[in-house]
């Protein structure tokens, strides 16, 4: 029986500068949104994707496609340019790059840059994480 | 259009029932979120709510004070100085930058006043 090589943990050397790791998807359905605006009622949008909810696909794109992890990441700050509330529906493809790394008080800091678009390629926003990689 | 000088606040606390129905919502189960004995382990010392949630509180309060249409011109720029804890109460909002009349300073406190998150809401301008 042949068994597939485990993915080695993505820690802090893993990360280059520069380098483009992937996408991932994120169908922004009905489901979704019904649940979303449980918790957070104000955030209705009239058929669009709450602003707000931008924060799931550049968190998914990260999660999913900078994967084994070890638990504990922090993040530290946040970008967003927003260009586009998609109607309910939308499928975005959200791009995930390294942008920079550096140590700084014995911590170690990434960039993570996020593009996201509609599957006809229209930008819906684009993004960076500051995040803390655990030790 | 002439914009307000002040953002319309928007408050929230975090207990541990919302933590763990966002972790749930975000499919983010990261422990340091919803596991309190491994929180308390991490340099945090205890669970701090999903960082996305202060943030989605200040879309909240740049959409109640401007409407939905204009967010779409909207770039923000956050840094994250202090985490919400359980139980926190955060508050967001912001005024608009002296001289800088496209610009909001914006802002997340908890109900110390101590500011979790601080940075600025541009206004691009329309294509």
């Amino acid at each position: 029986m042949n068994e597939s090589p485990e993915k080695a943990m993505f820690v802090y050397d893993s990360y280059e500068a520069g380098k483009v790791y992937g996408h991932d998807d994120f169908k922004v359905d009905a489901d979704m949104v019904r649940r979303w605006l449980e918790m957070f009622p104000e955030d209705e949008c009239g058929g669009r994707m709450p602003a707000g909810m931008i924060t799931l696909p550049q968190q998914n794109a990260y999660k999913n496609v900078i994967t084994p992890r070890p638990p504990g990441h922090i993040q530290g700050g946040q970008t967003f340019e927003l260009h586009w509330l998609p109607p309910i529906g939308s499928t975005l493809r959200t791009e995930v790059s390294c942008l920079s790394k550096e140590i700084r008080k014995e911590r170690r800091w990434v960039k993570m840059k996020f593009i996201s678009r509609d599957l006809a390629g229209k930008l819906v926003f684009t993004g960076i994480n500051t995040i803390l990689v655990p030790m | 259009m002439t914009l307000p000088s002040t953002l319309i606040e928007v408050s929230r606390t975090s207990d541990y029932a919302s933590m763990k129905r966002f972790a749930e919502l975000s499919n983010d189960y990261n422990p340091i979120h919803i596991d309190r004995e491994f929180a308390a382990n991490t340099p945090m010392k205890g669970l701090i709510a999903h960082g996305p949630v202060a943030t989605i509180m200040i879309w909240q309060s740049l959409q109640k004070t401007l409407g939905a249409d204009m967010l779409e011109r909207v770039s923000l720029d956050l840094r994250f100085l202090k985490p919400v804890r359980e139980n926190d109460t955060a508050t967001a909002g912001g005024e608009t930058r002296q001289g800088e009349a496209d610009c909001f300073d914006v802002w997340v406190h908890n109900q110390h006043g101590d500011v979790i998150i601080q940075g600025t809401a541009r206004l691009r301008a329309t294509a």
